[in-house]
């Protein structure tokens, strides 16, 4: 008989954020909203780190979407198997390569300055919950809910990661990508994880919510 | 007179020919006799010595399962000593540490090592001594917090009932009655993941069973503190089975599938009363049970209860339809504390607004035309990317959502690859993955003349013992002599030329698991071959830093920059394992294994290879009531 474990198919349901802030108050009466954010990408471990010629190459995109336009790319299968098509507007693009054998070189921060019309956006981002009477919703809470989608912001962040290990003598091409909403980020402050092991498989993780946006 | 002349003097011939042979048959039988005992004496007692070195390995993992095997294998001779080995095994579990938890993973369920290794060890006890099996159990329990506080989703409430629901999935099939006492000892610790599949199969088999541990299930979940995943365990068994939801951490309801319970007939039409009584309890122990959402755990709870309510409320109307609107009611509450819309948590898809084709007219789009409308888009995509690297990736992208038969068109996608390495890999991925598919569907021909095109020779080795497997074992379905011969020459022909690809290679897990694949292979067409074959593979692992001699996976051949991609390959269906490359040599072959396995070098890899070569032996050559009197010789000896 199959054990359960070995046959189970896990399937995550992008289905948008759990509660839905509200018309109320936004974000600016609390918190201040960030002029930058910070992504800072660390490379714990690597077959060939401390060996001279190893090298590390990133290429990136930073942008932003509302809720709606995610909602529409994930139905447009764009997130799915590994999916790498961009999603919403750029910000910020570039491309950085350093040599690892420098224990500093193994990290790597981006500060991308968040223009005054993205700062605005983020400060109207609402934090209160909606207010809704039970039931199906109205035609007016219809709006309501595609009005909050609008607001509510993400980062999006796409790489890829080209590791020159010169143990292993083979370019590893990692792909990365995040999204991480305002609301569970309000610092926009990201940190990456990644390790390589010594068959070359990999894991890249990112930080988790620092959760301090709601009431 | 003339016919019958030349017959006797064929008669007289044979006669003198067979008349030395069949004198002399008597002491070949003895000499079998004697070496079958003596190796014998040699396999018990190699079992034995690794029993021996094993607690003191560094590896504790191998450890346990040497001791478990051995425990196994000579509990009829000295019951005392197995049910030591076990003890001592199951004290080891403690000292393994777990690998770290996969972070992609965590939310869902959390495989453990420990649990895997008491599993395995339950097995044995219970197979053999029921009441050591239940002390072990008991020990667990008292040594471990009757519910885990860091599960996943999916993971099992305990420990304890992680191992009962575990050994009554192995024995449902063939004890339902074993496999209910099993299912019910877990309820103790409450509804857990895996009584769905439990339940689910003893249907199957007994569907008085399942009904009686449905219904103290369905008692237990009512008597303590319900919880919602407990509800879904019991909704997948009655509404759908083989599938569970949930909710993660941050209130995103996830599900779990699991292909082996799907496309069962739903229990709950068959069951009507058992249905409204599981519909009843969830209104009466969470639909009416008010709580606090100001927590996270509050909110985690309501979530939960919300991805609950969507799945079972439909199920009202149908079977207790006088709680429905309260029961809506209650749901819609929960949501506006929540601040969730319908529209967040339509798991079905049906409350979200769905784009349909207004225009009628519109002839609706075969499978095959969005399949060509998707590969057209994902090209056209990954044309328009102006970066290199993310350009490459979804190149990568468009030619593994190719079909692996349309490999022409996949070689094609991969070849706009600008990186030269990656260009190489990716089209050699794509090859590799179309000629396993042709191996499965039988279209030798074509797997053959994609073969020279794979670049990666790991790749085109597993393709050719595919191949290679396939000719041997249709050796015995049809066909004549000539034809027989003709596929097994081609057959010896692929797996040599792997051999000078093995050469050329860097040492690594995989070339040492294709070494032993093209042994398993080898074994069936030549002994003299497969022995060697078997001597290069020592060799190779004996390069390496560590090798799991038991691990039957096929060599991971996936294209790194898409992990997943492994997952579309056909594998070929032998085991990469030590003990499938010796399987079908070990008896005539014993002492030359185990010169061969003494080659090993590192100490528990060694030891590991003895036990599977004695074990394999010994299961071979089962001789029920000799094994007592080989040990008496061993140990006199």
């Amino acid at each position: 008989m199959m054990k359960l474990l070995s046959f189970t198919l896990a399937v995550i349901l992008f289905l948008g954020t759990s509660s839905v802030a509200g018309e109320g108050a936004s974000f600016q009466t609390s918190q201040e909203i960030p002029k930058t954010a910070t992504v800072e990408i660390i490379l714990l471990a690597a077959p060939g780190i401390d060996e001279q010629g190893s090298s590390w190459e990133i290429a990136y995109e930073f942008c932003i979407a509302n809720q709606a336009a995610l909602y529409e790319a994930w139905k447009q299968g764009k997130f799915a198997d590994g999916g790498q098509e961009r999603v919403g507007e750029l910000i910020k693009e570039s491309n950085i390569k350093k040599m690892l054998l420098s224990p500093e070189n193994r990290k790597i921060s981006f500060q991308i300055p968040l223009s005054p019309e993205i700062q605005e956006r983020l400060r109207n981002e609402p934090r209160d919950q909606l207010k809704m009477t039970p039931g199906k919703p109205t035609s007016e809470e219809r709006s309501l809910i595609r009005e909050r989608e609008m607001k509510l912001q993400s980062f999006l962040f796409r790489s890829v990661l080209n590791v020159y290990d010169a143990k292993l003598k083979q370019t590893l091409m990692i792909p990365a990508r995040f999204h991480w909403s305002f609301g569970n980020y309000p610092e926009a402050r990201f940190q990456i994880n990644v390790e390589i092991k010594s068959d070359g498989k990999y894991s890249v993780n990112t930080s988790l919510p620092t959760k301090t946006r709601l009431n | 007179m003339r016919r019958q002349y030349p017959a006797l003097v064929s008669f007289l011939l044979l006669t003198l020919m067979f008349s030395p042979a069949l004198s002399q048959q008597p002491n070949l039988t003895s000499e079998q006799e004697l070496k079958g005992r003596r190796e014998r004496r040699q396999a018990i007692s190699m079992v034995e010595q690794t029993a021996a070195e094993a607690p003191i390995w560094n590896d504790k993992r191998a450890a346990v399962q040497v001791l478990t095997d051995a425990a196994d294998l000579l509990w009829n001779e000295t019951p005392e000593q197995g049910a030591r080995w076990l003890r001592k095994a199951w004290d080891l579990i403690d000292q393994i540490t777990e690998p770290a938890r996969d972070e992609r993973l965590k939310e869902f369920f959390n495989p453990s090592q420990r649990a895997e290794l008491r599993i395995a060890l339950l097995s044995v006890a219970r197979k053999h001594d029921p009441q050591l099996a239940e002390k072990l159990l008991k020990q667990l329990a008292e040594s471990q917090p009757s519910e885990r506080k860091d599960r996943g989703a999916f993971d099992e409430r305990s420990a304890r009932s992680e191992q009962l629901l575990r050994l009554a999935q192995q024995t449902v099939e063939t004890n339902p009655d074993q496999a209910f006492s099993l299912a019910q000892g877990s309820l103790k610790d409450g509804v857990s993941q895996g009584l769905q599949n439990v339940l689910s199969t003893l249907r199957q088999k007994n569907v008085e069973l399942a009904n009686r541990l449905f219904d103290l299930a369905l008692a237990r979940f009512g008597s303590g503190t319900a919880d919602p995943s407990e509800a879904q365990i019991l909704a997948g068994y009655l509404f759908e089975s083989g599938i569970t939801f949930s909710a993660n951490s941050s209130g995103t309801p996830i599900l779990v599938l699991n292909p082996d319970q799907r496309g069962l007939a739903p229990v709950a039409p068959a069951e009507p009363q058992r249905a409204r009584n599981f519909l009843v309890a969830v209104y009466q122990s969470l639909l009416t049970q008010p709580f606090s959402v100001a927590t996270d755990e509050g909110k985690l709870r309501g979530q939960k209860l919300l991805v609950l309510g969507s799945r079972v409320l439909g199920r009202y109307n149908t079977y207790a339809p006088e709680l429905a609107q309260p029961a809506q009611g209650f749901l819609a509450q929960l949501r506006l504390q929540l601040g969730v819309t319908d529209e967040t948590l339509a798991l079905d898809g049906t409350s979200r607004s769905v784009t349909k084709d207004k225009d009628t007219r519109t002839k609706p789009l075969t499978k095959e035309d969005l399949y060509e409308k998707r590969i057209t888009e994902l090209e056209n995509a990954a044309d328009k990317e102006s970066n290199a690297s993310f350009k490459n990736l979804a190149y990568i992208r468009a030619a593994l959502t190719v079909k692996p038969e349309d490999y022409s068109r996949a070689k094609r996608v991969a070849e706009k690859i600008s990186n030269d390495d990656l260009r190489v890999d990716a089209v050699s991925f794509v090859l590799y993955r179309a000629a396993l598919f042709f191996v499965v569907k039988e279209d030798i021909e074509k797997a053959v003349e994609i073969v020279p095109q794979i670049r990666d020779a790991l790749r085109r080795a597993v393709v050719k013992i595919a191949i290679a497997q396939r000719l041997v074992t249709s050796d015995s379905e049809k066909g004549d002599l000539e034809e027989l011969n003709l596929k097994r020459q081609r057959a010896f022909d692929l797996l040599a030329e792997i051999e000078g690809d093995l050469r050329k290679e860097e040492p690594s897990v995989n070339a040492a698991k294709i070494a032993l694949g093209r042994t398993a292979v080898l074994a069936k067409i030549d002994d003299t071959q497969a022995l060697l074959s078997l001597g290069q593979a020592v060799q190779m692992i004996n390069k390496l830093d560590a090798f799991d001699l038991r691990d039957r996976a096929a060599p991971d051949l996936a294209l790194r920059p898409s992990p997943t991609s492994g997952a579309t390959v056909e594998r070929p269906k032998i085991g990469f394992d030590f003990s499938s490359a010796i399987e079908a040599v070990i008896r005539p072959d014993f002492e030359q294994i185990t010169t061969l396995v003494e080659g090993l070098k590192l100490k528990e890899v060694n030891g590991v290879g003895r036990l599977e070569a004695a074990k394999l032996y010994l299961r071979k050559t089962k001789d029920p009531g000799s094994s007592s009197k080989e040990l008496r010789l061993s140990k006199s000896q």
